[in-house]
């Protein structure tokens, strides 16, 4: 040991020796110490250090040097007594974690032999002997985080899924640790479920993850979560030494396993040339410096893969394996010798299965020789699995995304082994999208595969790693080939006998275009198309690199052209084509380079542009024919190969691009024109299940918003002939008196009559004297107006008169549920606490600022509770005042207003003398009261537009300035946002209420009661914003009913179905119900509507019991525990039901189900 | 000035109706609420049109008594200034939003490099606008004349 070494060695001891006495002390004290050393030392430094303290410090004073490195049970995983300092210094914590990998080389070493083998047995499907070998290593070296994974993976591979779970269970009973452990256990059990998909894990992890608060601490166990569980995605991290440091408390198998990757991930993404900065430099030389201590200490090819890959001056200074077979295999290959390759990658995918390289090799030598696929070992095991997915991949001649997904889950589930980086790796160089190759993922290969030149970026890179295995495998054709291929000026003619023409074409034709001979590289693509479209790989190249050429050489029709003629020959073929090019070329041309034909909007639909140029491309095309709509193409048919025609319709003209069309004017249109479209496909293809479920969904769409305007405009209705025939008989003599007293007064004959029937009495028993009699100045008016207000108190308040249907149609829970929901939606309003006037806390805004200050978070409380009394006090103000009939004395709010003026009402009693009957007479009143009505309509209108609407506007703008006044503007986005689309949402759903209040000209179409019903299930479930009715519908008798009746009907099933919602327990969000609809006899349909009872609450299930046979008209003018009343004055009123019978209610015996009968007489409103 | 507006709100309408028939004699403000009512002008009629004013969130149809509306379109505006600019209509276009950001997460100042790098052309800048303050009176008017005088 020289001085100098000595010396440092000497300082660092005595720097320990001097905090003895905290490394002896109190826990927080000793932790102090062990992160003051972590920080202050040079890794030799601490190496001495820590060897003093080793030796000098009792047992029970040394776990945070080397944690519980060797686990000997899952008990003691993670479980360290004393929690160390989460620290994220780079330097420090790999130095640190290097001193535990100095001291456990040996049985690191050990397990990396052992765990090959475990693997090896994993991937063929020898799951016993992978399960003995797995117990060996539990056994001989210790228990980690990866042994518990392999043995979640073990069971599940092996067919024992549900022992997954139970030994997950097992291990969280078992094991105490106070560390992350337990989490990572959860999600190392899901990761390892053969069945789950990949999107579901990672989105259930990142649901978790985002769950996590936003500290910084969160923040370096998200990074370390993520790395952990989620390393596909999370390749390159930030945070590496918090990465390190939170892996302590596992095993020293574990933590290998961890900084091997962790700097693996370092140096392959960053960099340390000549634009880092001199600190990151620094950085990555000295993460270098310390990949090369580990490859002293551990023997592991990852580490040198690693090296190897990094490049530059470290591929001269690397031993590389010695693999001949492997090279000898890889030259068959180039040489086209598939039948050997065939054979020989079998054996060597046995013995290193591993080995990502090998399977791409082995499907390619089948699909080169036009073989199917063949197993090999044991049939049903991972590796077949891969292999076969891997072979559907490349040969495309099936649909690949399936295959994608079942690699995904692979890789997924064998995040822990190599190979899985070069499964994704090879899915993105398989998927639409190729992304730049991860130079990680060559660590699954064999680094003396010459392809992994094509990693490096730098060409002396290439040429150096070329000439180090030139030099290892001096007869290898394949480096030969590759290092001529990377010349500048380089002749790969001389090969053109040694390897198989196609792939020399391939060769040459690249050649060609990279040196921007596109004549001569379009000639080469295109003779490779019309030669070898049976051989995948090269077909597929040649697509791929024609279409380039053809860009590039402007030929802008035949790229698309070649596309589309690929695409209809083998739809896969053309998912690696890279479209973007030519779309950007025509897009920035402005669409005036291209051919208008039948082509150009199928290429857009194919590569899934940009929506509004595919709609231009559409556009384009049908006026190209002088279409405006693509319905109008369909007469032209003939004019456009059937194919072409059929995808074109099926695909391009959706919704999604109808949307943007001029020619269409609304919804309706727009869905009227996809199923013109529709139809005609299904005639020309009856079997396409996809269209024939799109017209059902179109067909459902139009009824339902039909119906749905059809609710709206009927809102303000009276049912004048049931007021005449059930309301106003005992007036009939009344009207005769008028009649006869009009006609005796029809000269100029006066007659005497007490004036309105007035009487008098005596002013006491001592006054008797009476007053002078007066008689009435006109005895018809007066009769008129008794007439008249009978008639108006019918129009208006009997179970008949506008009141009754506005309760029903309007202040009975619907126009609260059009207007409360969204400012729910947007989360500015909760319920109210039970029965109390006080909102519950708005919890969605107390997360989103749980970081501030509880006053604040209190202020914020206050001013969106202020906001809900303001608004739920303006909607009630609405139902219970202003859309109420004027009254004088008791509501001087109301909007309904029926107060005449003598001089109208004398003139209108004058007119009325001509009336020749009753019924007329009675008309002629209506006919007052409607044109009073409608001027009562236009003034709500108005009010609702104007006044109703001002002041949401006010309660938005007085919200939005309170929240801005104590939250500074960068924290109020989303709520402002919030507020924001809340504000322009009732602005169109005012005007939509406001429009309910005029008198409907248009008659309800006939309809079917499966019609109605799917309508009234949409409205209650738009009017819900957090309950949903999961409603099953069984209707045997679906009856076509008159038009005239649609909107009885449908009030009497939406006052069911909101009932479900509202009695139904608040955590309720999908209630389960049922609708079944029947005719029990000739002419009595039975509908039961029933749903399972979620609010066990004995009152008021009791009070949701009907029991009466008669009407207490009160109910039906006002709202609140009154929708039997109401439904019951439907059944026997409007549907002239029998009143005995139409409606009941059951409580199934075991309190579980409530269920409402009605019984309706369909006689005389059949359609 | 022969004006555009595209907005669907209507108080946000009438209030920036209000303001330049108030502020700017000669000018003339049509308006439309949807998309496709607005996209539908500017193709058939840009011509009669000297600035464009854009809200971005906006629905597909005219709201009506027969249609909702359709679609919620939160990038409404942004797809209209693309129909521009491949249609060749040379409009100048403001956008003029109450939304500090949008429902892909775009924030109004990124849609503002963005639209600025995509219709250099068309895109001339945005307007803030808000019910409690009258700055975007002030930026609206500076916008404006300055249009004006060009």
């Amino acid at each position: 040991m020289n001085k100098n070494k000595k010396k440092g060695k000497d300082v660092a001891i005595n720097y320990s020796r001097n905090k003895y006495h905290k490394f002896q002390g109190s826990i927080q004290e000793r932790n102090e110490a062990y992160k003051d050393i972590k920080k202050n030392l040079s890794f030799t430094g601490l190496c001495s250090s820590i060897d003093y303290l080793d030796k000098a410090l009792p047992k029970n004073r040394k776990e945070l040097i080397y944690g519980i490195a060797l686990p000997k049970s899952y008990k003691e995983l993670g479980q360290l007594k004393e929690s160390p300092h989460l620290g994220n210094n780079i330097y420090s914590e790999i130095n640190y974690c290097l001193i535990g990998i100095r001291k456990y080389k040996y049985e690191i070493n050990l397990f990396l032999k052992y765990r090959d083998i475990f693997y090896s047995n994993l991937l063929k499907g020898h799951y016993d002997m992978a399960e003995l070998q797995l117990e060996k290593i539990e056994k001989e070296i210790c228990f980690s985080l990866w042994s518990l994974e392999n043995r979640f993976l073990l069971l599940e591979i092996s067919g024992r899924a549900p022992e997954n779970k139970e030994f997950l269970s097992k291990f969280n009973e078992y094991n105490k640790s106070n560390s992350l452990t337990k989490y990572l256990a959860h999600y190392l059990s899901l990761r390892a479920e053969h069945s789950l998909s990949i999107n579901r894990y990672n989105k259930d992890l990142e649901n978790s993850l985002n769950q996590l608060n936003s500290s910084s601490v969160s923040e370096l166990c998200k990074s370390y979560y993520r790395f952990k569980l989620n390393y596909l995605n999370y390749t390159n991290i930030n945070n590496h030494g918090a990465v390190i440091s939170l892996d302590f408390p596992h095993s020293i198998i574990d933590r290998y396993l961890n900084i091997s990757k962790v700097i693996a991930s370092y140096l392959l993404n960053n960099s340390s040339n000549d634009d880092s900065s001199k600190e990151n430099k620094f950085i990555y030389e000295y993460v270098l410096n310390r990949l090369n201590y580990l490859m002293n200490k551990i023997d592991d090819p990852f580490l040198l893969k690693v090296k190897i890959l990094l490049g530059s001056k470290l591929l001269g200074s690397t031993k590389f394996i010695n693999d001949e077979k492997q090279i000898k295999n890889i030259d068959n290959y180039t040489t086209g010798l598939y039948d050997i390759v065939e054979n020989d990658t079998k054996e060597l995918l046995l013995q290193n299965p591993a080995q990502f390289d090998l399977y791409i090799i082995y499907a390619k030598s089948l699909i080169y020789q036009k073989k199917d696929f063949h197993s090999i070992g044991e049939i049903k095991s991972i590796q077949n699995e891969i292999i076969m997915n891997v072979y559907k991949i490349i040969s495309m001649n099936s649909n690949p995304d399936q295959s994608i997904l079942n690699l995904l889950r692979i890789a997924n589930n064998f995040t822990s082994l190599e190979l899985s980086y070069g499964i994704i790796d090879f899915i993105d160089s398989h998927t639409k999208e190729r992304k730049d190759t991860k130079v990680i993922s060559k660590t699954s290969y064999s680094i003396s595969n010459p392809i992994v030149y094509e990693t490096f970026n730098r060409l002396e890179n290439k040429e150096l790693y070329l000439d180090i295995l030139k030099e290892k495998y001096p007869n290898s054709i394949t480096i030969e080939f590759f290092q001529e291929k990377i010349k500048v000026q380089g002749d790969i003619s001389k090969f053109e006998e040694k390897i198989p023409n196609g792939k020399f074409k391939v060769e040459l034709a690249k050649k060609y275009q990279n040196n921007l001979q596109l004549e001569k590289a379009i000639l080469l693509w295109n003779d490779l198309i019309q030669n070898y479209s049976d051989t995948t790989p090269l077909f597929e190249t040649a697509i791929i690199n024609l279409f380039e050429c053809y860009i590039d050489n402007n030929q802008i029709n035949e790229a698309i052209e070649l596309f589309i003629d690929s695409y209809f020959l083998n739809n896969h073929i053309i998912i690696k084509v890279n479209s973007k090019k030519l779309l950007n070329k025509i897009g920035s041309n402005k669409f005036r380079n291209v051919e208008r034909n039948i082509n150009l909007p199928i290429f857009y639909t194919i590569v899934d542009a940009d929506e509004v140029e595919t709609h231009i491309a559409f556009e384009l095309f049908n006026l190209s024919k002088n279409a405006e709509k693509p319905s109008e193409l369909l007469v032209l048919d003939k004019s456009f190969s059937a194919q072409k025609f059929l995808f074109f319709l099926e695909f391009c003209c959706t919704s999604k691009v109808l949307m943007h069309s001029t020619f269409i004017n609304n919804s309706k249109e727009r869905l009227e024109e996809r199923l013109s479209i529709l139809n005609y496909i299904r005639e020309k293809d009856p079997n396409n299940k996809n269209i024939i479920s799109e017209i059902k969904s179109i067909e459902n769409i139009l009824v339902i918003q039909q119906g749905l305007i059809d609710l709206d405009e009927s809102k303000i209705y009276v049912n004048e002939q049931g007021i005449l025939e059930n309301e106003l008989q005992e007036f009939e003599a009344i009207y005769q008196r008028f009649e006869i007293i009009a006609g005796i007064t029809s000269g100029s004959k006066k007659l005497l009559f007490l004036e309105g029937g007035k009487l008098t009495t005596f002013a006491s028993e001592t006054d008797t004297k009476l007053e002078k009699i007066e008689y009435s100045n006109n005895p018809v008016y007066e009769i008129y107006l008794e007439l008249f207000n009978a008639v108006k108190d019918k129009f208006l308040n009997s179970q008949f008169g506008i009141v009754a249907y506005l309760s029903t149609r309007i202040r009975h829970g619907v126009l609260v549920g059009e207007i409360r929901p969204i400012f729910e939606t947007h989360k500015l309003i909760t319920l109210k606490e039970g029965q109390s006037s006080l909102y519950r806390k708005n919890l969605y805004w107390d997360i989103a600022y749980s970081e501030f200050p509880q006053s604040i978070r209190d202020s914020i409380q206050n001013i969106l509770s202020d906001f809900a009394t303001k608004v739920d006090g303006l909607i009630f103000d609405l139902i219970k005042k202003n859309l109420q009939v004027y009254d004088s004395e008791s509501n001087t709010e109301g909007w309904f207003n029926y107060n005449f003026d003598n001089n109208d009402l004398w003139y209108h009693s004058v007119a009325s003398v001509n009336c020749r009957s009753y019924d007329e007479f009675v008309n002629r009143i209506f006919d007052v009261l409607w044109v009073r009505t409608d001027e009562n309509l236009e003034y709500i209108r108005g009010q609702i537009q104007g006044e109703i609407l001002n002041n949401f506007n006010e309660y938005f703008d007085s919200l939005e300035l309170s929240i801005s006044s104590i939250l500074e503007k960068d924290y109020t986005i989303d709520i402002i946002k919030s507020i924001k689309d809340c504000s322009t949402e009732i602005q169109t759903v005012i005007q939509k209420i406001s429009r309910w209040f005029k008198r409907s000209e248009i008659k309800a179409a006939d309809f079917q009661i499966s019609e109605l019903v799917n309508i009234i299930e949409e409205y209650t479930n738009k009017s819900s914003w957090h309950k949903h009715l999961n409603l099953s519908k069984s209707i045997e008798d679906d009856y076509r009913i008159k038009g005239e009746y649609k909107t009885h009907f449908a009030d009497l099933i939406r006052i069911f179905f909101d009932n479900i919602i509202k009695h139904s327990h608040e955590s309720s969000q999908k209630i389960d119900c049922n609708i079944d609809i029947n005719l029990v006899s000739d002419d009595t349909l039975n509908v039961v509507i029933s749903n399972e009872i979620t609010k066990k609450n004995l009152n008021e299930l009791s009070d949701s019991k009907w029991n009466g046979k008669t009407l207490d008209t009160s109910k039906l003018l006002s709202e609140g525990k009154s929708g039997f009343h109401k439904a019951f004055k439907i059944l026997t009123s409007d549907l002239k039901s029998n009143r005995n019978d139409c409606l009941s209610t059951i409580i199934s015996t075991d309190e579980t189900l409530f269920s409402v009968e009605i019984k309706i007489n369909i006689k005389d409103i059949k359609a | 000035m022969r004006i555009l507006l595209i907005e669907d709100h209507p108080l946000k309408q009438s209030q920036i109706y209000n303001y330049i028939s108030d502020n700017f004699s000669n000018s003339n403000v049509s308006m439309r609420n949807s998309y496709i009512s607005g996209l539908k002008e500017l193709i058939r009629n840009h011509s009669n049109y000297d600035l464009l004013l854009l809200d971005i969130s906006m629905p597909n149809y005219d709201i009506s008594s027969e249609d909702s509306g359709g679609d919620w379109m939160p990038l409404a505006g942004k797809k209209i200034l693309k129909e521009l600019y491949l249609r060749d209509i040379p409009i100048k276009a403001i956008v003029i939003t109450m939304h500090g950001s949008f429902d892909d997460g775009t924030n109004i100042t990124d849609l503002d490099s963005e639209l600025m790098e995509e219709f250099p052309d068309n895109y001339v800048g945005y307007v803030f606008y808000s019910q409690i303050n009258e700055e975007w009176k002030q930026k609206l008017n500076k916008v404006l004349t300055l249009l004006t005088h060009d």
